[in-house]
């Protein structure tokens, strides 16, 4: 049995195979083979960890390029998910700069985390002195993503980041943000929502990485979706990520009931940006789509009731 | 194997992705698989419309999973969004929304009860290799191809669920039936990026870019894909997008049933292999 | 300085005035080998509160620090990421009184605790802090946390081990990472200033006034001296003495007490350690008390609730120290499963209902999963005790501004001493000495660092030059790694052995020397690995310098008590004798490095000493 690991000694990177006994590992977790490796083949091999238990975050690492937390994965769950293998590659977290080995930077995301003030600002009929209330319906609305242990799981498989970080901030960042911009105990959703619309909030390629590998199964993207709405609620509106939303949702209830793909390009971006204007000219050229379309297409049987269908539950939801 | 589907196309299918639809309608008979499409279907939101109103989004769903459900059929589609889209609806109506929603689509004389699966032409396929093996005509076995998942056809495993989202086998599975070689090929989990294309456009051509270069490094002669929006972004984008890296790789983007109704010795025409934007006629 | 505080800001502008000394790789070692011996105070690192630690107490006393002097530069140091802490791990409960409908109050819950801790608590520190408990957990609501609710929307208790009232507030099983998150949120919007990965050495006394620190930033391995105008000790306990027999994380070694004892602080009740009844059995991760305050039974192998012989009223219910020792009886006399390590008894919770479980107990279900592939909700739990909490620590003089002796040194949560929880902390109590004692410190700290000046630091330069030195000598390319583990398994195996549960003077004795004998291998250890690049197997070498330390400091306190008291249980003395030991160890290090024991009688002002019955 091998295990790959990438290293890098603060100068170099390079590759490092150590092998083990399949029978030696099989009842361990992860952190227990690293732990193993570090203890008896090579004391300079650098991770962290700290809890051992799922709850600190520390010991965030990839498997055959997907990430996971290194003390809550069982060997043997492994080798179910990668039947056959006889080997194993072991990478630090993606996205994050490696410091040494599988450890990685954490300042810059903390950095992030500062930019959306993660703490509640308390409503004014809240007090320190009384505390707050909040009742059982409004904390299980928040709870679940108080799970994030901070792992970084999210931010390393995170397809935005990976392209370009410069104009996006980890998926973690905007859990954040939404658990405190959906506290009942807050005074302004808007103090966190802000920042994360400055910061990228539109930016989210729906890839559903980090719903996907999340320990704590919270998923970012919801968050990102959810943050979304909420900013537009608010009349956060303007730009090209709302108006291509915004679109969808209009074929799909104010127009056809189906989307069209050149409106889509003239909603979103103004009918002068001249490469979706093209994108749709290759469209045409390739015979795809019917220029009438843009005048809007036929209508779905059934547009009535759909519409009828949504305004019951605007209405009820309004209650 | 199932017969019989309720068939969802997606938006793509009836305009931007028409050579999709025509060709899962043309491999559809031989395979013995009838595909009746859902009358009155709806977007399925696309995962942009929850954006501005995730009930609205959900009322729409549980309306087009009513309707197949009233042909009492299960439904089959072959975007991934859509699959996506419609499962996630599905499993909260399953799970506490059902009661809620039906006061809504009553309005419509509709109701949701949860009898009819959703699933994916990939999975379909996937459960019935054999009989796939049996009815190739043409076996590709010196075509190189780069299986490309897309995102919503394994993630997030909790709503898809049909495999291993880290270390999925499925397609390989069925591009091996119709005897193509499967090249290694170190994006095939990735994003291509399309969900954001306009609002994060310079980070999605990179993105688009890396997978077919990618694809050219593993010297594949092209790229497939079971959704159409991911064929979509890597095809018509692709020259954009190459353009934006400078880089010189062109690589066919073909859709899964593009692939198969090959191997089913189908004529590229019918196969709307022409409609394809970067040039397929050497696959054909 | 600007919102956004990034560590060369930290390195270039915070730390006023810095010089070459820590910019790049290497330049630290060149400059101290440039000038060994001289001082130039303009070339060291500095700020007004230097925090070192970041769990719950480190970060409300930076918070709190700032608050109380917003022109102060405030630092938190941690030698991990900041949320790396064991405040993420506590899980069942914040002890704090806010609903007095019941007839609790602040004094009853300093009541049970002063009983609970075996009459060894300070009861003057035990009203204050039972007082400020109760408004922490409105103030930590008032932050943001999300406690569980009751009908009327206020934070929700649950009963705990020890306690009169029920007045243990809870998030789930998730209390203290939620803790730790809202601290950790508050700090962060509060614009407070972290050094990760930096570890702390040493503390610099000179003139008997604290100079600052020495730390190492791990990153790069440059060990530098900071200046500070006060220093807070928050590096939390020292239970990973017991090393593999714990459930506290990697973290918990005990360096801030170590460098507070080498600074001429005394360790006090060091022999005070908590086992806790419910560890895994295989790696002492810990199934939380809650597990039994929602109404889990503990079963022997005859299917006997065992503890009707122990605790007959409080049953499970009991306090820690009753519930382990019962437990361990159990074993010893054959009415257990399995056999000498592996032995244990059954947690059962399966009467509870598995929705019930999944709601309210879903991080235990996991770990029972985790590490013995168990479902709680179709099986019991195979548990036995694990150590758990230290209650000894630093030595805080004062509780209102949790200083040490040392003028500029101060010391707060589980790594101080001052002292709440006397011979055994009742559960619950010990998140709320963190935010409670960290608060204190953090505004104690600031009062002191706003009229006090920068000191030579003539001492905590020397003290890093024997660091830099230190780290030469110790590591090169050759060494083995195997026999610095050997040594930390031994020590643990060691201790739990002849200090753990049940003590004795025969016992006491050879663990003296097998420390000695450990101490006498330590001494020669090489660590094969001379990059000085996030060098974890230095830590680790540090970390167990200072657990050996540590390990023979409550060595020494627990052979010189010869009562039984609280955690303490001496099998040749098995009654508590408050005649001549109602009184604190406080083990200090002589000029030539040896450690000795005095006593300090312990603070008795409302509650009478009386036998502890439950
Ligand atoms: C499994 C478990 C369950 C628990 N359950 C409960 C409970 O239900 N209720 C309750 O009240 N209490 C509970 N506790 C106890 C409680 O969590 C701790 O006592 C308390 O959180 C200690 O907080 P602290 O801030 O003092 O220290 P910690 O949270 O331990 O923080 C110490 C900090 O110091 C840093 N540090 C350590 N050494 C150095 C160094 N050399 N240099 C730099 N930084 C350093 C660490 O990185 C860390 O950030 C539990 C503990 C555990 C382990
Ligand atoms: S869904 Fe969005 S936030 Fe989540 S990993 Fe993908 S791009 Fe990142
Ligand atoms: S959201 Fe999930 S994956 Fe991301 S940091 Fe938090 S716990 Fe880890
Ligand atoms: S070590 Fe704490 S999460 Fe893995």
């Amino acid at each position: 049995m091998k295990f790959i690991i990438e290293r890098f000694d603060g100068k170099k990177s390079y590759e490092q195979t150590y092998t083990v006994e399949k029978k030696d590992i099989e009842a361990l977790t992860l952190l227990s083979v690293l732990l193993l490796i570090k203890q008896t083949q090579d004391v300079t091999l650098n991770f962290t960890a700290s809890c051992r238990c799922a709850i600190c975050g520390a010991c965030g690492v990839r498997v055959n390029g997907h990430a996971y937390i290194a003390c809550d994965s069982k060997m043997t769950e492994l080798f179910e998910e990668y039947k056959d293998t006889d080997t194993f590659r072991i990478a630090p977290l993606a996205n994050f700069k490696v410091i040494s080995d599988l450890v990685v930077d954490w300042e810059p995301a903390m950095e992030n985390l500062r930019k959306i003030k993660p703490a509640l600002v308390a409503k004014s009929e809240f007090s320190v002195k009384e505390g707050c209330r909040q009742n059982q319906e409004e904390f299980d609305r928040i709870i679940k993503q108080w799970d994030c242990i901070l792992c970084g799981v999210c931010a390393s498989e995170c397809n935005k980041l990976s392209a370009d970080n410069s104009d996006y901030m980890e998926p973690f960042v905007f859990t954040h943000a939404w658990r405190a911009a959906n506290d009942s105990r807050s005074k302004d959703p808007m103090i966190h929502v802000k920042p994360s619309v400055t910061n990228g909030l539109w930016n989210c390629v729906h890839c559903q990485e980090c719903a996907n590998r999340c320990p704590k199964h919270i998923s970012s993207a919801d968050d990102i979706a959810s943050l979304r709405a909420l900013a537009m609620r608010k009349g956060l509106n303007s730009g090209v990520g709302p108006a291509h939303a915004k679109s969808f949702y209009t074929d799909l209830v104010e127009d056809s009931g189906r989307l069209n793909e050149i409106r889509l390009a003239l909603r979103t971006e103004g009918v002068s940006t001249a490469l979706r204007a093209g994108t749709a000219i290759t469209l045409m050229g390739a015979g795809k789509m019917n220029p009438l379309e843009i005048f809007g297409g036929h209508t779905i049987e059934g547009h009535k009731d759909l519409v009828k269908m949504i305004e019951a539950a605007h209405a009820a939801n309004k209650e | 194997m199932q017969k019989e589907f309720a068939f969802f196309p997606g938006c793509v299918l009836t305009q931007a992705a028409i050579e999709a639809k025509m060709s899962i309608e043309a491999i559809a008979p031989i395979l013995g698989i009838t595909l009746k499409e859902i009358n009155g279907w709806s977007c399925c939101g696309a995962s942009q419309a929850q954006d501005v109103d995730p009930l609205a989004t959900l009322v729409a769903n549980a309306r087009n999973l009513a309707l197949a459900e009233k042909m009492n059929l299960p439904v089959l589609t072959t975007c991934s969004t859509c699959l996506l889209m419609l499962r996630r609806a599905k499993a909260q109506l399953d799970n506490g929304q059902k009661e809620r929603i039906n006061t809504f689509l009553a309005k419509g004389n509709m109701n949701y009860q949860g009898t009819s699966e959703v699933t994916s032409l990939l999975w379909l396929l996937a459960q019935n290799v054999e009989e796939i093996k049996a009815k190739v005509k043409k076996p590709l076995s010196n075509l190189k191809v780069a299986v490309f998942y897309g995102c919503h056809s394994v993630r997030p495993e909790k709503d898809l669920g049909f495999e291993s989202s880290v270390n999925p086998t499925s397609f390989e599975t069925v591009v091996k039936a119709l005897g193509a070689q499967v090249v290694p090929f170190e994006k095939r989990l990735d994003c291509c990026g399309f969900h954001a294309v306009y609002p994060a456009e310079k980070s999605v051509m990179k993105m688009t870019s890396g997978i077919v270069n990618s694809a050219a490094k593993s010297e594949a002669h092209c790229v497939v894909t079971p959704c159409p929006l991911c064929q979509m972004q890597l095809d018509i984008y692709q020259a954009d997008a190459q353009d934006t890296t400078k880089s010189k790789a062109r690589v066919p983007i073909l859709h899964l049933s593009q692939l198969v109704g090959l191997a089913l010795g189908i004529p590229a025409k019918k196969l709307g292999l022409d409609y394809n934007v970067i040039d397929t006629s050497k696959l054909g | 300085m600007t919102e956004q505080f990034t560590r060369r800001e930290f390195l270039q502008s915070a730390c006023i005035t810095m010089g070459a000394l820590m910019v790049g790789t290497g330049g630290l070692e060149k400059a101290y080998a440039a000038s060994s011996t001289t001082t130039s105070d303009t070339k060291m690192p500095s700020c007004d509160v230097l925090i070192i630690g970041s769990g719950g107490a480190g970060l409300r006393a930076a918070v709190n620090a700032m608050k109380k002097n917003p022109k102060l530069s405030v630092v938190v140091v941690s030698k991990t990421m900041p949320s790396r802490s064991a405040t993420t791990m506590a899980e069942g409960g914040i002890n704090g009184v806010v609903d007095f409908s019941k007839g609790d109050s602040y004094e009853l819950h300093a009541y049970d605790t002063v009983k609970g801790g075996d009459f060894l608590v300070d009861q003057d520190s035990s009203i204050k802090f039972c007082k400020a408990a109760g408004e922490a957990i409105n103030e930590l609501d008032y932050l943001g946390m999300p406690f569980s609710r009751t009908k009327e929307g206020k934070v929700k208790a649950r009963p705990f081990g020890g306690a009169s009232k029920v007045r243990c507030n809870f998030s789930a099983d998730k209390t203290g990472h939620i803790v730790a998150h809202t601290c950790l949120n508050d700090a962060i919007s509060s614009g407070v200033k972290f050094l990760m990965d930096h570890e702390l050495l040493d503390i610099g006394v000179d003139n008997g006034r604290c100079e600052g620190a020495v730390l190492r930033n791990i990153r790069t391995g440059d060990i530098a001296p900071v200046r500070a105008k006060s220093v807070i000790i928050a590096t939390g306990g020292y239970t990973r003495i017991f090393w593999n027999r714990t459930s506290t994380p990697y973290i918990s070694t005990g360096d801030g007490v170590a460098a507070a004892l080498r600074a001429g602080v005394a360790f006090k009740d060091p022999e005070m350690v908590q086992f806790h009844p419910t560890g895994v059995v295989h790696g002492g991760t810990l199934i939380t008390e809650a597990a039994r305050g929602e109404g889990g039974y503990l079963l022997n192998n005859q299917g006997e609730r065992f503890m009707k012989k122990y605790a007959p009223s409080k049953m499970e219910l009991g306090p820690r120290d009753i519930v382990a020792r019962a437990i361990e009886t159990e074993i010893r006399e054959g009415r257990a499963f399995g056999q000498g390590l592996e032995a244990y008894v059954l947690l059962d919770v399966r009467h509870l209902g598995k929705e019930k479980i999944i709601k309210d107990l879903p991080q235990i279900r996991h770990v029972g999963k985790l590490f013995e592939n168990i479902d709680l909700v179709d099986q019991p739990m195979i548990i036995r005790p694990t150590a758990h909490y230290s209650m000894g620590g630093i030595d805080v003089a004062k509780f209102d501004d949790m200083s040490t002796p040392i003028p500029g040194l101060f010391s707060a949560g589980e790594a101080s001493c001052v002292s709440i929880h006397g011979a055994n902390r009742l559960g619950g109590n010990s998140l709320s000495d963190a935010v409670v004692t960290g608060k204190i410190a953090g505004e104690g700290a600031a009062a002191y660092a706003s009229k006090a000046d920068f000191s030579a630091g003539k001492r905590l330069h020397d003290l890093a030059f024997q660091w830099n030195s230190r780290f030469k000598e110790v590591t090169s390319n050759s060494g083995d790694a195997k026999a610095m583990y050997a040594i930390r398994e031994e020590l643990g195996a060691q201790n739990w052995d002849n200090m753990g549960i049940f003590r004795t003077q025969a016992k006491l004795t050879s663990l003296s020397s097998g420390l000695e004998e450990l101490q006498a291998r330590y001494k020669t250890l090489r660590i094969p690995n001379p990059n000085p690049v996030y060098n974890t197997a230095f830590t680790e070498y540090v970390e167990l310098g200072n657990l050996l330390l540590l390990s023979q400091a409550a060595c020494l306190a627990a052979s010189e008590r010869k009562e039984s008291r609280g955690a303490h249980t001496r099998e040749d003395f098995l009654k508590r004798d408050d005649a001549n030991f109602l009184k604190h160890s406080m083990v200090t290090m002589n000029e030539s490095g040896k450690l000795q024991i005095g006593w300090r009688d312990v603070e008795i002002t409302q509650f009478k000493v009386e036998e502890r019955k439950y």
